[in-house]
């Protein structure tokens, strides 16, 4: 599987000198995944070995440091290492070589070729992207939200809270740079000193936070190299932020969020925190920390019919002479219910047969279907 | 002397004295996905609640039946069975056809070609060659 794609272009530059070192420059300040992420991302490898590497690519170990040494001048070539001992960027292609004209040719004794045989191949990458040592799992994508959603709707609250104090912090501090910064995922004690914080309300919707300031501010400004996502990172329990709840004002979801950048930095925060992303078409209606809530507590839609009515029509699935079912009932079911299928099965087992209808085994077909072998 | 039967004091009649619902139970079968559907789901959604509650007499079995038209069948205490699908019909289409499941006796449908049907004997009787006097003819 080719992955041509991965390779960025430089805006501005020239191409043919510093679009790779550009690009090793940028993969290497990229964070490393966390180990929850590297499960979960599936890769493919094409099992077949590359058997005849283009002429341009026979030589890669020779040939990138050939293109380092054509980047510009200044550009920091010797901090680069293509080859570390766990790479954790993509080793780009060596540069190809490019055929010298036919009319600029000086020697005499040239004379030009009438067929294709015996000529180098040259132009392409070969399989380049399917060797895992030119693409390790350390340089996939990191994406800035977590992939599990906080569902819970006491600790989405919580964040909420955080994030909005933490906006507020910076705005009071008059760092209004960083509100639209990058901020690192901290510990959990810092998780509870930024809960810890007062936020006091007035009428107008303004909100002011009163507490250690400047220990939230330094705090929140990540580390180079910092992952927006930290796996290590605790979230408190669900207990935890429900005892939370009760003690704290809910007078803080007054706040205003009509300010654009604290609103950005807010959303911004919430969605690091949970995974869940604000729709656009929500975001112009959300004037205050309790419209983001609603929006965010929302519980997510039934996927099928059948979800829909065991979750919201309790009423009729409690009278006592509706049966509701929300997998199909099959002739199994209903020996089952009548009390037959037991000795069904016994009588099975006598002739030694398959124990009737629920255990008849899916069709191969399906294991196909799915990619299996 | 002529043979008398023994006179017959009284005909059963559903309701004189005790009603009994011949419908015993209703199936109610829907798709997630088909949008034949549509007006079952809608049915189930907001008016079974109400005619399950009116009718405690009625067993009401509701499943799914993946990519099949929506049925309700009719289960009656005589052992037959009646069955209407309401592919494509509006709640309130459906919520008569569960009427009509629930006024069904569970008989065949019969062809009734007579102005007056009684289940009365008659006042005059059945003549027989067999009975009376006889004629001289």
């Amino acid at each position: 599987m080719r992955r041509i794609a991965r390779l960025r272009k430089p805006s501005g530059a020239p191409l043919a000198s510093i679009a790779r070192p550009l690009c090793i420059q940028r993969a290497a300040t990229r964070p490393s995944p966390s180990p929850a992420v590297q499960i979960n991302t599936v890769r493919f490898y094409s099992s077949r070995q590359p058997e005849t590497l283009p002429a341009s690519l026979a030589d890669s170990k020779r040939a990138v440091p050939e293109v380092l040494e054509d980047a510009v001048e200044g550009t920091e070539v010797q901090e680069y290492d293509l080859h570390p001992a766990e790479p954790r960027v993509f080793v780009p292609p060596p540069r190809p070589s490019v055929a010298e004209r036919a009319d600029t040719i000086t020697d005499n004794l040239y004379t030009p070729a009438s067929t294709a045989e015996g000529l180098e191949s040259i132009g392409n990458l070969g399989n380049w992207w399917d060797d895992p040592e030119h693409w390790p799992e350390t340089s996939d994508f990191v994406g800035f939200t977590p992939k599990q959603k906080v569902q819970e709707p006491v600790l989405i609250e919580a964040a909420v809270r955080r994030a909005l104090t933490e906006a507020l912090v910076v705005k009071q501090l008059g760092k209004d740079d960083q509100l639209t910064g990058h901020w690192g995922m901290q510990d959990r004690a810092q998780h509870d000193a930024v809960l810890a914080l007062g936020l006091k309300v007035d009428s107008d919707g303004k909100a002011t936070v009163t507490g250690n300031l400047q220990s939230v501010a330094e705090g929140l400004v990540a580390k180079d190299g910092e992952a927006a996502v930290d796996s290590a990172f605790a979230l408190p329990s669900a207990a935890e932020a429900l005892a939370w709840k009760q003690q704290s004002d809910h007078s803080w979801k007054g706040a205003s969020l009509l300010e654009a950048r604290v609103k950005f930095a807010v959303i911004k925060r919430v969605m690091q925190l949970t995974g869940h992303v604000v729709p656009d078409q929500k975001l112009a209606e959300i004037a205050t920390a309790r419209g983001l809530l609603a929006t965010l507590q929302k519980p997510p839609k039934p996927k099928t019919f059948s979800q829909e009515i065991e979750t919201k029509k309790q009423d009729l699935i409690s009278l006592p002479n509706v049966a509701f079912s929300p997998k199909r009932v099959t002739r199994g079911h209903k020996d089952m219910a009548l009390g037959r299928f037991k000795l069904i099965e016994a009588e099975f087992k006598k002739r030694d047969l398959q124990g009737g209808p629920l255990s008849v085994p899916k069709s191969r077909e399906m294991k196909h279907w799915k990619g299996d072998a | 002397m002529t043979i008398r039967a023994l006179e017959r004091v009284s005909v059963g009649q559903n309701g004189i004295g005790s009603f009994i619902l011949q419908c015993k139970r209703l199936d109610i079968h829907y798709c997630d996905h088909s949008g034949s559907s549509r007006g079952m789901n809608a049915f189930i959604k907001t008016h079974l609640s109400k005619f399950a509650q009116t009718h405690p007499a009625i067993e009401f079995a509701v499943s799914p039946r993946p990519r099949k038209h929506p049925v309700m069948i009719g289960h009656y205490i005589n052992g037959r069975q009646k069955s209407i699908c309401v592919a494509n019909m509006e709640p309130s289409q459906i919520l008569k056809k569960a009427e009509l499941l629930r006024d069904a006796s569970g008989d065949k449908v019969k062809r009734v070609n007579k102005p007056v049907t009684s289940i009365n004997e008659s006042v005059r009787g059945v003549w027989s060659p067999y009975h009376g006097n006889g004629m001289a003819v």
